[in-house]
């Protein structure tokens, strides 16, 4: 900035009472909610770094040279629906992750061959997780898919059976993808690839665009469209990235930070140790990001797992963190499935709050009414939202 | 016991790496309003000064990458061979990293690569060098602020002339 010393300060003054002058036009109705679009400059950023249009293309996945290939998601797909790979039959993945109910069930615990012990999680945006299940006790999608076909209470088959169902019905584009016949490969890799394919699939599962995220354009463009979104659904979005402190776990365009936190959920009993066993099931499984069967550099890739903090006793009663990209077209919630809408888990957290169990159960102090915008702000999140509003 | 040698040990009784839980014992503080972020601090007579880079324009959040820390002395001459204890802590939210990073000294003189830093929420961190092996122990803090900063869109940036 040139120097200009005299008469500089009386145009700032002018300046100023200038400025002063347009914000009393532009706000003339002091009311209650007079400041309701008036964004400060942190909560606009914040509010930018929710949006879709701040999601960059999924991450590689080091551990999948076969991640991006599109034969090997196609195989995957195929997989995905195919009940054959169970115990009687009937049970695919796509039983529990149902593409009409956001990829995950209406129940509180998955049920496949037997009840599972949590709730199904949502799929979308998988390819943007370091950890997989409830308690990140998969280090890559692709080892994550391989523990449902072995679990009793899901697809209940095991290696042996998925080499002999991939032989059987998928012999050709498994060698069209994998560059070798599975019945000459050991059967522990032809389960690995089979895991990769269907991670190829399920990093194709992409979010869509919401009305939060038109709005989040809004304020961006010149246009200011701010009745994008309803009076409720904005004061829902203040207290989102500020008073209430969602945003400190519900963070980034997945509106979550794949990490595990204390929720406060009530467990009626059922102790789950959530993250507190993961860390000797990563240690233990031989399909790990740096054992035998990945693709990773175990020189250069993984920092986020050699270095990761296993402090058990930190971590025992957390689990990750879902996202709330279209959470309030799926309930039930929390990893036990126990709350059947919104309402119950955003009173819960208002109960849990400030209690000595960590940080992140401080929400702040909430009434009803913030409650009630919390969740209408929540049903924003949800891609038919878009026809509910226009 | 001598009292700085008490006070000092008071301070590091205190944090551990830190996780999702282990606010016991810790005091909340809310951001100041006038926070220094900057990536470069020095103590305070400017015997050690320290200095930090990233691969990414801003501070990434939720994503594991390494720090270039620089170590220089009052002379300007590089620190070799010190012994770095780093944590990163939220001062308002009592916890710290998901990650227990690894200091590496570099070829280069002075310079450490710092792997496995992983901010995992938006907001005010700071982390806290603790230094010895430089002639003495110091202790150096870097303010930062994690996911606020608001990209701006092609063509509105604010005219700086
Ligand atoms: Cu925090």
């Amino acid at each position: 900035m040139k120097a200009e010393p005299l008469g500089s300060s009386k145009a700032i003054g002018l300046l100023l009472t200038a400025f002063s002058f347009c914000v009393v036009l532009s706000n003339p109705s002091k009311g209650a909610d007079a400041d309701l679009f008036d964004w400060s400059a942190r909560e606009l950023a914040l509010i930018q770094s929710l949006s879709l249009s701040q999601l960059l293309p999924p991450p590689s996945s080091p551990s999948n040279k076969y991640a991006d290939d599109p034969e090997a998601a196609a195989l995957g797909r195929a997989i995905f629906h195919d009940s054959r790979f169970s115990a009687n039959g009937e049970v695919s993945c796509a039983t529990c992750h149902r593409q009409d109910y956001g990829f995950t069930d209406d129940l509180p615990k998955g049920l496949g061959i037997g009840l599972a012990s949590r709730r199904t999680m949502p799929i979308v945006g998988m390819a943007y997780q370091k950890w997989f299940f409830w308690d990140g006790r998969a280090d890559s999608l692709w080892s994550q898919t391989l523990g449902p076909l072995e679990n009793p209470v899901e697809h209940g088959i095991d290696r042996h059976q998925v080499q002999q169902l991939v032989l059987a019905h998928y012999s050709q584009p498994y060698q069209q993808v994998f560059e070798d016949d599975a019945t000459n490969q050991p059967v522990d890799q032809v389960f690995a690839n089979t895991g990769k394919a269907l991670a190829a699939h399920v990093r194709t599962l992409l979010p869509e665009k919401t009305r939060f995220d038109l709005y989040a354009h809004a304020l961006q463009s010149d246009s200011k469209e701010t009745g994008i979104l309803t009076e409720a659904e904005t004061r829902g979005l203040r207290l989102f990235v500020g008073k209430a402190k969602c945003i400190n776990c519900h963070n980034g365009p997945m509106f979550t930070n794949g990490e595990f936190h204390h929720s406060g959920t009530p467990d009626a009993g059922e102790l789950d140790p959530g993250r507190g066993t993961a860390f000797l099931e990563l240690e233990a499984t031989e399909f790990g990001f740096f054992g035998k069967w990945s693709d990773a550099d175990p020189e250069a890739d993984g920092d986020h797992i050699r270095f990761l903090d296993r402090d058990t006793r930190k971590y025992v009663g957390t689990f990750k963190t879902p996202t709330l990209r279209g959470a309030s077209d799926r309930p039930p919630y929390m990893h036990n499935g126990t709350f059947t809408s919104l309402a119950q888990v955003l009173n819960n957290y208002r109960a849990v709050s400030g209690s000595t169990l960590a940080d992140e159960v401080s929400h702040g102090d909430l009434t009803d009414r913030d409650l009630n915008d919390l969740e209408a702000f929540l049903g924003t999140l949800s891609s038919n939202s878009n026809d509910v509003h226009n | 016991m001598h009292w700085l040698l008490l006070v000092l040990l008071s301070i590091f009784a205190l944090p551990d790496t830190a996780g999702a839980m282990d606010a016991i014992g810790k005091v909340r503080r809310e951001r100041p309003a006038d926070l220094d972020a900057s990536t470069t601090v020095a103590t305070r007579y400017g015997t050690l000064q320290a200095s930090y880079e990233t691969d990414f324009p801003e501070l990434p959040l939720n994503s594991v990458h390494t720090w270039r820390l620089s170590l220089q002395d009052k002379n300007g001459l590089p620190v070799v061979g010190a012994d770095i204890d780093l944590t990163a802590d939220m001062p308002e939210h009592l916890h710290g990293m998901t990650t227990t990073p690894l200091i590496q000294e570099s070829d280069t003189p002075g310079l450490y690569l710092v792997r496995g830093m992983n901010f995992h929420m938006p907001g005010y961190w700071e982390v806290t060098l603790d230094i010895s092996g430089a002639g003495s122990r110091h202790l150096l803090r870097f303010n930062l602020i994690v996911g606020e900063s608001q990209r701006a869109p092609e063509g509105r940036k604010a005219d700086e002339s």
